[in-house]
């Protein structure tokens, strides 16, 4: 349960201490490089997202509420030592769960063989099955019922440790994890429990790796985890001298709970809590190939981050129906196994295949299945012509989405002209059956128009039939098609400046970037959004 | 928090005045903040070090993502770049923020596209947030001085001009100059399966 969500700024003083430290710490750092004797290097970076929205949720109340979301980094360097803090704000018209606090903070010691990094940071075990801690930059979040802009990062505080002798790698880390799933506005005190681990790798052969990893984490001061990893990837070919053709291969198989004896049994039974990763890939001339593996029990941590084999699609209706990875609970154990293989083929003329079939036998309290196949041709330069045209089809299904069929399809082309103009037209439709509702679909239409150095100009259009985004009111048998329409200015205000003005009616769901999948609330009315970087 | 709001930006509108007349760099750099050094492995082998780059010419550091579509249409140009100016001295680095989920599929994506420069991946973030990138692709253009010359985020047909004609300005900048002696270390070929 989260104690009194709607609390408001009074409620600021629950919050720790040390971030409001945050400021003096980093004031006494720039002091210090103002003192620092001449000829030594300091060097102070500003970087900041401002996002102000005027407009309201689709069907809900209030219906105009202004927002004005605020974040600022400073980075102070000098020479080997490193200083910064992060700045966030958020402020709306309801004056409900509005904040300014100082979210991060850190210094840092950096030199050839040695890292030591006090305060917030992000580090990696392994392919991040038993940790990883990570931000989504230029990523801001909103959640429906406790209304708070924030942005998503789950990062540790405490401290980082890292050292490089000859091919040995170690890393060391204490310290307590952000969830990343509240704002600094909510009562809730955002770094819970208690994480601390380390991995130890060797480099050999140009690009092989070994290591070994664990992590022991405390929640509540009650519960206690602890894991271990162990990891290897090698190309053979490149070992054995070939360079024109590459086979990297890569495995790490964790445990939660285990004796090391245990864990070199790597047994993979469902009864054992347990994360196995494999992939493989190859490069050969125009051909290229990946291939992964993934059988996962138990492993849905909140602080690791296992690779989830599903395709990360840049196509606007594909990746809003991303399948999400859950990697598992423990008693009663659910989890997911399965295997992606993507394959990729330089064709004669500019062009490109892509072709992608991922499919996850979910281990549930009722087993399902989520299977995909993808293919996408990209065409560059069309008969000699200043256009560019892509276009996919997709084709799957999802248990966890309730989606028994679907499938997809869609292109775009790009039209240059003078060496700076550009005009883009994008289609996309996808035809779908979810469980208990029937057949709905989605289509969108976009056209996007740009100059280099200026910026850009789109409109869309969305057409749904799906039941989810019906209006609550409508009594009218059958589903009514809701529209979305839009219209989003880019442009390159300065060398320092970059805005974004959106307009219209914004579609709510799931959205994935850098590997990430987060909610998007839905909206209409108008956003700006101002990046600067000094 | 308006006002504060407001502050800030005119603030910043005016640190983004005309850039200094002044060739060193500043404590708040503006034109000429300094690169963030680095020393990280390529994905087809070998050591990419940032100092050791700079000391045979400018570097090119080019933040992409395999799930980035305008990383699609700006990466062959980002190619382009390096194949028509490697011989006079620009290196061009490719840094993927692909996490592990996609980890694997970077380097196939790369021989896709026909990239021949070195790429890294960014495993811990830690270059993404020392060159605070909000957006892919954002590509910097460092100096031999280690100095940032030219920043750009996003893509749209045709921005690699206003890029190269950066490129070609401090190239010719340092073609005046006696070159370093610093050796420069096998630059590792991101695609040698290619």
């Amino acid at each position: 349960m989260i104690p009194s969500l709607a609390a408001g700024v009074g409620d600021r003083s629950r919050l720790r201490p040390p971030r409001r430290r945050a400021g003096l710490a980093f004031a006494l750092g720039l002091a210090a490089s103002l003192l620092a004797p001449a000829g030594a290097t300091a060097q102070l970076s500003i970087s900041n997202l401002l996002e102000a929205q005027s407009g309201n949720l689709p069907f809900r109340t209030p219906k105009n509420r202004t927002d004005l979301y605020e974040q600022l980094n400073l980075d102070l360097a000098l020479t080997s030592l490193r200083f910064g803090v992060r700045f966030e704000s958020d402020q709306n018209s309801e004056e409900r769960r509005t904040y300014r606090a100082f979210t991060q903070r850190y210094a840092e010691w950096n030199d050839e063989r040695l890292r030591v990094r006090i305060g917030n940071f992000y580090t990696i075990v392994g392919r991040g099955l038993v940790h990883r801690s990570f931000e989504l930059p230029g990523v801001v979040l909103d959640k429906d019922g406790a209304r708070s802009k924030y942005s998503p990062s789950r990062d540790l505080d405490g401290v980082l440790a890292e050292g490089r002798a000859g091919p040995f790698t170690a890393v060391l880390f204490d310290g307590k994890p952000n969830g990343g799933e509240f704002s600094p506005g909510l009562a809730v005190d955002r770094y819970r429990g208690h994480l601390s681990g380390g991995e130890l790798s060797a480099s050999f052969l140009r690009t092989a790796r070994a290591g070994v990893g664990f992590v022991r984490s405390t929640t509540n001061g009650l519960m206690h985890q602890e894991l271990g990893t162990g990891f290897a990837g090698i190309d053979p070919l490149d070992a054995l001298g070939v360079r024109n053709v590459a086979l990297p291969l890569y495995v790490e198989y964790a445990q939660i709970d285990r004796s090391f004896e245990e864990w070199v049994r790597l047994r993979t039974s469902d009864r054992v809590p347990h994360a196995l990763y494999a992939s493989s890939g190859l490069v050969w001339g125009r051909f290229a190939l990946s291939a992964e593996w993934k059988d996962y029990v138990g492993f849905r941590l909140g602080t690791n981050d296992p690779p989830s084999l599903v395709r990360e699609h840049s196509w606007t209706l594909l990746n809003r129906n991303t399948h999400l990875l859950d990697a598992g609970g423990i008693d009663p154990p659910s989890g997911e196994s399965g295997f992606q293989i993507e394959g990729s083929l330089r064709l004669p003329a500019s062009a490109a295949l892509v072709v992608n079939f991922s499919r996850s036998d979910l281990l549930r309290f009722s087993p399902g299945r989520f299977e995909e196949r993808f293919v996408e041709l990209d065409l560059d330069a069309v008969a000699g012509l200043p256009i560019d045209v892509s276009t996919f089809y997709d084709q799957g299904e999802d248990s966890d989405l309730l989606i028994t069929e679907r499938d997809g399809f869609g292109g775009a082309a790009t039209v240059r002209a003078r060496d700076i103009y550009s005009a883009t037209l994008g289609f996309e439709r996808v035809n779908a059956t979810r469980e208990f509702d029937g057949p709905f679909h989605d289509v969108l239409l976009t056209g996007t128009v740009a100059r280099a150095g200026w910026g850009s100009l789109s409109l869309s259009w969305e057409r749904s039939t799906d039941s989810a985004q019906e209006e609550p009111d409508d009594v009218a048998p059958g589903v009514q098609p809701r529209h979305f329409v839009a219209g989003v200015l880019n442009a390159q205000i300065s060398e320092h400046h970059d805005l974004t003005l959106f307009a219209g009616e914004r579609r709510g769901g799931r959205a994935c970037t850098a590997g990430t999948c987060y909610e998007v609330l839905p909206f209409e009315g108008v956003e700006m959004r101002l990046t600067s970087r000094f | 928090m308006i006002r504060f709001t407001l502050a800030l930006l005119i603030l910043s509108l005016a640190i983004a005045g005309p850039a200094p007349a002044a060739e060193s760099p500043s404590l708040l750099g503006g034109n000429r903040a300094l690169a963030p050094g680095f020393k990280v492995k390529a994905i087809g082998g070998g050591t990419v070090e940032l100092d050791t780059l700079r000391a045979h010419g400018p570097v090119l550091l080019d933040f992409w993502a395999t799930w980035c579509k305008p990383c699609l249409a700006s990466l062959p140009e980002i190619e382009a770049l390096h194949r028509r100016h490697r011989a006079r001295g620009l290196t061009v680095v490719g840094v993927s923020i692909d996490g592990p989920r996609n980890f694997v599929k970077v380097r196939p994506f790369a021989s896709r596209l026909g990239l021949s420069y070195p790429i890294v991946l960014d495993e811990d973030g830690r270059l993404q947030q020392n060159y605070r990138v909000l957006a892919v692709p954002t590509t910097f253009l460092v100096a031999r001085d280690g100095t940032i010359r030219k920043v750009q985020q996003g893509y749209r047909p045709g921005d690699t001009a206003a890029l190269e004609a950066a490129i070609d300005e401090l190239l010719a900048a340092d073609a005046s100059q006696p070159a370093s002696t610093d050796s420069l270390g096998a630059v590792p070929d991101s695609t040698a399966g290619r």
